[in-house]
């Protein structure tokens, strides 16, 4: 695996779209953290803020996570274009021609979702435990709550492998950011609401990005969400396992997509 | 011994058969040409060996065993060269180094040989299409292959850098080096090959050593003031296989090279005085016409 990487990264280190996108990321993450943090960023009217403003730990962990949740969908733009990028140029093709095995292809672009969920995790966690130090005027109660860094995690290797699965079956970078996008903001939307009123309520949060995602639900005051019914995290421990079982059907689709297709 | 044994291989593209049972060996220290018409399924052959296809039937071998890693042993250029096009030459190569298992220090001696080494660090995507198909050449040959597969491997270079190509072949072949090449080039293939395999359609003609499988028959060019009376004489000529008006000369046709002066004393003996006697070989593209259009 680190050979496959080191190959990687021979590809991504001159390559500006990558940077561009990590750019997206941790710059992004950092400014809608200071600003919700510092009341510059509200939602609501006449001075009433409705978003959580409770940084603490461990709010901090939801708080944080449930923005950084939508703004780690710029990694999974980046696999798209990676894995697509590779089709596209065929060079797909020349890496399996000079010697990779076709699974090697595969487990390479495993790695580097691998790598990428473990760098976004890393600095999901940093954001939180500098915005959890201020707002606690410490880090003695730090670990509460941390084993939201696995599911953090756990979303994030969901949605970037899920980006994979689409760059891969998809081939092209305009259509499968296209089908993401559509079936991540509207299709599953759609489906969840359609299975939780006509099927079995609560389970729609199961489908497979609304699993990780509804982890981290919108984090908005206490009062506010006894008062509108906002959604409460579902059993994070059957989301986990919702998610887990996802991230390996998506393995097993692009396992048998990759060794039984032409490149 | 044979580095490649190919069996009954066969490929469709929905109802279009591209390889119909397919069958034969590369043996060592050949250059072996896989030749036929456009779409008779060379590339797809050449794309199966490779792994980037997948055959509905069939099996080959590297080195007569089933070995994934046969192919890291294999410098190959199969269609249009495929870089990452943000990148320059050597950070290219380096990629296929590391693919390959093989060391970067030869990526400046293979530049050198393709003539890149001045353009080496400028990306992929500013060369030319002949830069390009130097650069795939070089990319094939980093790894010190024991077998180099190219696919057209003279497309889109100027006449030089063909010579060049030809020439750099005949030194590699004559290094050790087996050679399988895929062409339409029927003049490339006669100036580089030993060995041939022909394909029609997906159907493979013949395979084996050139001479064996594109037969070239003898060819004795005459002519005489009266051309009528020399053709009913050479038509009892010993060995005359066929009779070809050719402009105001007369093509004769054997299988072996007839005694000519034989041949001038049995025209004179006739009353035929011949004004011209000349060897001729028959091209190697008459010889592939003759054998895939039957």
């Amino acid at each position: 695996m680190k050979a496959l990487l080191a190959i990687e990264w021979l590809k991504l280190k001159r390559y500006r779209t990558f940077w561009w996108l990590l750019a997206f990321y941790g710059g992004l993450l950092i400014l809608v953290t200071l600003m919700v943090f510092k009341g510059i960023f509200t939602v609501g009217a006449n001075g009433i803020n409705i978003l959580s403003s409770l940084f603490n730990f461990p709010n901090v962990w939801k708080n944080v996570g449930f923005w950084a949740s939508m703004i780690v969908d710029f990694l999974a733009f980046l696999m798209i274009i990676l894995v697509s990028n590779e089709y596209q140029f065929r060079t797909n093709r020349q890496n399996v021609i000079d010697g990779q095995t076709r699974l090697q292809f595969l487990h390479a672009k495993y790695g580097l979702v691998l790598v990428l969920s473990i760098g976004a995790t890393l600095f999901f966690m940093l954001n939180c435990i500098v915005v959890g130090g201020i707002a606690s005027s410490g880090l003695q109660n730090m670990t509460s709550g941390i084993n939201n860094v696995l599911y953090f995690f756990l979303h994030a290797f969901n949605l970037i492998s899920f980006g994979l699965l689409l760059g891969l079956l998809l081939k092209r970078s305009g259509i499968a950011l296209s089908v993401f996008l559509g079936y991540q903001l509207i299709v599953e939307n759609m489906l969840k609401a359609f299975i939780d009123s006509r099927v079995y309520r609560g389970i729609g949060t199961y489908l497979p990005l609304q699993s990780t995602d509804d982890m981290f639900p919108i984090p908005v005051m206490e009062m506010v969400r006894s008062l509108t019914n906002a959604p409460e995290a579902p059993s994070l421990i059957w989301s986990a396992i919702a998610g887990v079982f996802w991230c390996c059907l998506y393995y097993v689709i692009a396992r048998r997509r990759i060794l039984t297709t032409d490149l | 011994m044979n580095v490649l044994t190919i069996n009954n291989i066969s490929k469709a593209y929905g109802p279009v058969l591209a390889l119909k049972n397919v069958s034969f060996a590369v043996p060592r220290h050949t250059v072996f040409g896989v030749l036929g018409p456009n779409g008779s399924g060379k590339t797809t052959l050449l794309g199966i060996l490779l792994d980037v296809l997948k055959s509905d039937a069939g099996t080959f071998q590297w080195w007569q065993q089933p070995d994934n890693t046969a192919r890291r042993k294999i410098g190959a250029l199969l269609e249009t060269p495929n870089f990452y096009h943000y990148l320059s030459a050597v950070d290219n190569l380096k990629i296929v180094a590391g693919i390959k298992e093989c060391s970067e220090s030869r990526i400046d001696e293979v530049l050198e040989m393709t003539g890149l080494l001045a353009r080496k660090h400028h990306k992929f995507q500013t060369y030319s299409l002949g830069m390009k198909q130097r650069l795939a050449i070089a990319s094939a040959l980093l790894a010190n292959p024991e077998v180099l597969l190219l696919d057209e491997p003279t497309n889109g270079l100027d006449p030089a850098g063909i010579a060049e190509i030809r020439t750099l072949i005949q030194e590699l072949h004559s290094k050790g080096v087996t050679i399988i090449m895929a062409s339409h080039l029927l003049d490339e293939v006669e100036k580089v090959c030993t060995h041939v395999a022909i394909l029609k359609k997906g159907d493979l003609l013949g395979s084996g050593a050139v001479d064996e499988v594109l037969h070239q028959q003898k060819v004795v060019e005459v002519s005489a003031s009266d051309i009528t009376r020399l053709s009913q004489v050479m038509q009892s000529f010993p060995g005359v296989l066929k009779l070809e008006p050719n402009h105001s000369a007369l093509r004769l046709y054997f299988n072996d090279w007839p005694d000519m002066a034989a041949l001038n004393r049995f025209c004179f003996e006739q009353g035929v005085v011949l004004e011209q006697l000349q060897q001729r070989k028959q091209s190697l593209e008459s010889s592939f016409m003759q054998l895939t259009n039957n």
